[in-house]
């Protein structure tokens, strides 16, 4: 596995553990999907000791990226709501993050890699990371 | 390109006939309407030479000429006697000097319960529309975007290429595929648009398993609407559908790997195009050893999909070495891969340099070992490497090291017994499909990487265009025998 793949893994550890620290598994009776909260204590699991300690500056920002993108896709909603007034169909307008998104990476080799995401805030995220996910490693 | 005009009236003429016969549907007509500032986007006056079969003088010309092209393609495979509308604009998307946002695109209204749906479950507007026989949004006044009745949105980065924007590799507006190095924009846009049209869950967030309510107004845990989508969406460890599933299902089954498969009958039909799976067979002579998967190599000649590969050997570490094969081979390995096919585990440096110490020390093909679960497709570049070489797994690489070490002892004479390694195909596993040769769905086990079950399996082969990563070998052809877009559209009701 590469090292991208490594702190990759890293980070979505640590996320998880973040996560549930702030106590954000969803309630069993929410109706409506929550909120995040911007407040945390943020630490990580070590992937060579397996134990907790402090997550690196490397690792909150990159948690705060993936955590932004998690807030902003558990809210998204549609902006409006229609009737066809005819038949009486029920309608909604969407919004941009309902998208689906492509993204580009330039790999080691020079050459670039494209994936397509399921939503906006995923593909800034591979943006910021420089990293689209493909089995196809130089090393 | 097509000729707008005559094509235009002759659809009108079409159009007139149906309606004075009752004919049910039409070719489908897409319209392309720009939210671009004078002098930007699809009206940029920057001279440009014609490029690829885009004969466009303009930047903003050749924009508009790949925009028309592939909704051409799209007109020629779909059927609607409504109106595709779709909105597109080139912005500034988010953007780094080595990455950026290409672009994005989706159906921008939904609708359930309309004349000839299914009840009770969500439809992208485009569809919804071609079902109906009607424009749902026809009465509902605009939010002053201008696109707010619009079936499908897209933007596209206007800024690509740009020093700090993936420098040097803007998109390629050519429509001949020769985007050499550049982000093919024809095949984008054409993956992009299938989404739009109905190739997304659209109505379902994955992350969760939630659905959007009836009243189209937030994701809700229960009681939300399924998607179009949910009925064919078969789960081989569940057993049932996501339409049968509670949301906390939903949300695991899209992190189920190679488990989501479509039911829907033309693409299973349409799934016989997909080829059985390559795989690395061996013979021992000290007993069976189990036939493996294989990803070939980014560098090297193509890898013959049949045929003898030739006698396994295993690298001796050698004193100094910074990682296997990293180094020119030593005396001792060099007389243990001459003629032969060695294993080389990955690590330290790059699978071309592995390679290419094993070519010059007479190795005729290397198999190339992850040094961790998972499976690897070798990348990098060299072009002096000339003997195939393929990717297998950490587990595979151990066990055939192990039946090496085991072969040994047999042999004819003073000849030690070896392990010969051949290519073959299995035809019983479609590269993409499932043991009932349904197609899979995309559900990597870590759905942080950010992809989502809308999309084709990438173990998927010969590529399909709805695969979440675009393939530089597409055809922008949307049914068999080359892709399975169309199939699963019609499955839905297209």
């Amino acid at each position: 596995m590469s090292q991208k793949h490594l702190s990759r893994q890293r980070m979505l550890c640590a996320a998880g553990i973040t996560l549930a620290l702030l106590g954000l598994a969803t309630s069993a009776s929410a109706q409506e999907a929550p909120v995040q909260s911007t407040d945390s204590m943020t630490v990580s699991r070590d992937a060579e000791t397996g134990k907790l300690r402090a997550a690196t500056p490397e690792e909150i920002t990159a948690l705060k990226a993936a955590g932004a993108a998690r807030a902003m896709r558990v809210t998204a909603k549609p902006t409006q709501q229609k009737t066809h007034g005819a038949s009486g169909a029920r309608g909604a307008r969407l919004t941009d993050e309902f998208m689906s998104q492509s993204v580009a990476v330039r790999q080691p080799d020079g050459s670039i890699a494209e994936q397509c995401f399921d939503s906006h805030d995923a593909a800034s995220n591979a943006v910021a990371v420089a990293h689209v996910h493909t089995n196809q490693v130089e090393k | 390109m097509r000729l707008p005009t005559i094509t235009r009236t002759t659809r009108s003429l079409i159009a007139a006939a149906a309606a004075l016969t009752c004919i049910a549907s039409q070719a489908a007509t897409i319209t392309i309407v720009s939210r671009d500032p004078a002098g930007t986007g699809f009206t940029d006056p920057t001279p440009v030479a014609p490029v690829g079969g885009n004969m466009g003088t303009t930047l903003g010309q050749q924009r508009l000429n790949v925009y028309r092209y592939v909704a051409d393609i799209w007109e020629a495979n779909l059927n609607s006697n409504v109106e595709i509308k779709v909105s597109a604009g080139w912005e500034p998307l988010t953007c780094t000097a080595s990455s950026a946002v290409l672009g994005s695109a989706g159906a921008w209204n939904i609708w359930h319960d309309f004349p000839n749906s299914r009840p009770g479950q969500w439809y992208p507007q485009a569809l919804a529309n071609k079902l109906a026989g009607v424009n749902l949004t026809d009465g509902t006044p605009d939010d002053g975007t201008g696109y707010g009745n619009f079936d499908i949105k897209t933007q596209f980065n206007v800024n690509l290429g740009n020093p700090d924007c993936l420098a040097g590799n803007g998109f390629y507006l050519g429509l001949d595929g020769n985007a050499a190095g550049k982000v093919n924009f024809a095949a984008t846009l054409l993956h992009e648009l299938g989404h739009g049209l109905g190739f997304s869950v659209v109505s379902v967030q994955t992350s969760t398993g939630y659905r959007i309510a009836a009243d189209g107004s937030a994701y809700v845990q229960n009681g939300g609407l399924p998607s179009v989508w949910e009925p064919f969406m078969y789960d081989n460890t569940a057993g049932k559908t996501w339409l049968n599933m509670t949301s906390a299902e939903r949300r695991v089954s899209a992190l189920n790997n190679l488990k989501l498969a479509w039911n829907g009958p033309n693409a299973v039909a349409g799934a016989s195009i997909l080829t059985g799976t390559p795989m690395v067979t061996a013979t021992s002579p000290a007993g069976n050893v189990a036939s493996l998967d294989y990803s070939p190599s980014a560098f090297g000649p193509a890898v013959p999909t049949s045929g003898r590969l030739g006698a396994l050997a295993v690298l001796t570490p050698q004193t100094g070495e910074t990682g296997p094969g990293c180094e020119p081979f030593n005396a001792a390995n060099r007389a243990a891969v001459a003629g032969k096919v060695p294993i080389i585990s990955r690590g330290t440096c790059s699978f071309a340099i592995k390679v290419k110490n094993a070519q010059d020390a007479g190795a005729i093909a290397v198999l190339l070992a992850n040094n961790v679960d998972g499976a690897i497709a070798p990348g990098g570049a060299d072009a002096t490497v000339t003997i195939p070489s393929v990717g297998i797994t950490q587990a595979d690489g151990n066990r055939l090291k192990a039946a090496v070490a085991a072969a040994k002892p047999y042999s004819s004479r003073a000849v030690a017994g070896v392990v010969t390694a051949s290519l073959a195909i299995d035809p019983l596993r479609k590269a993409g499909a499932d043991a009932a040769g349904r197609p899979l769905l995309y559900t990597p086990t870590v759905l942080a990487s950010g992809s989502s079950v809308s999309h084709w399996d990438i173990t998927a082969f010969p590529n399909l265009l709805m695969e979440p990563n675009i393939s530089s070998d597409l055809t922008l052809q949307v049914s068999p025998p080359k892709d399975l877009t169309l199939p699963l559209l019609k499955d839905i009701g297209w």
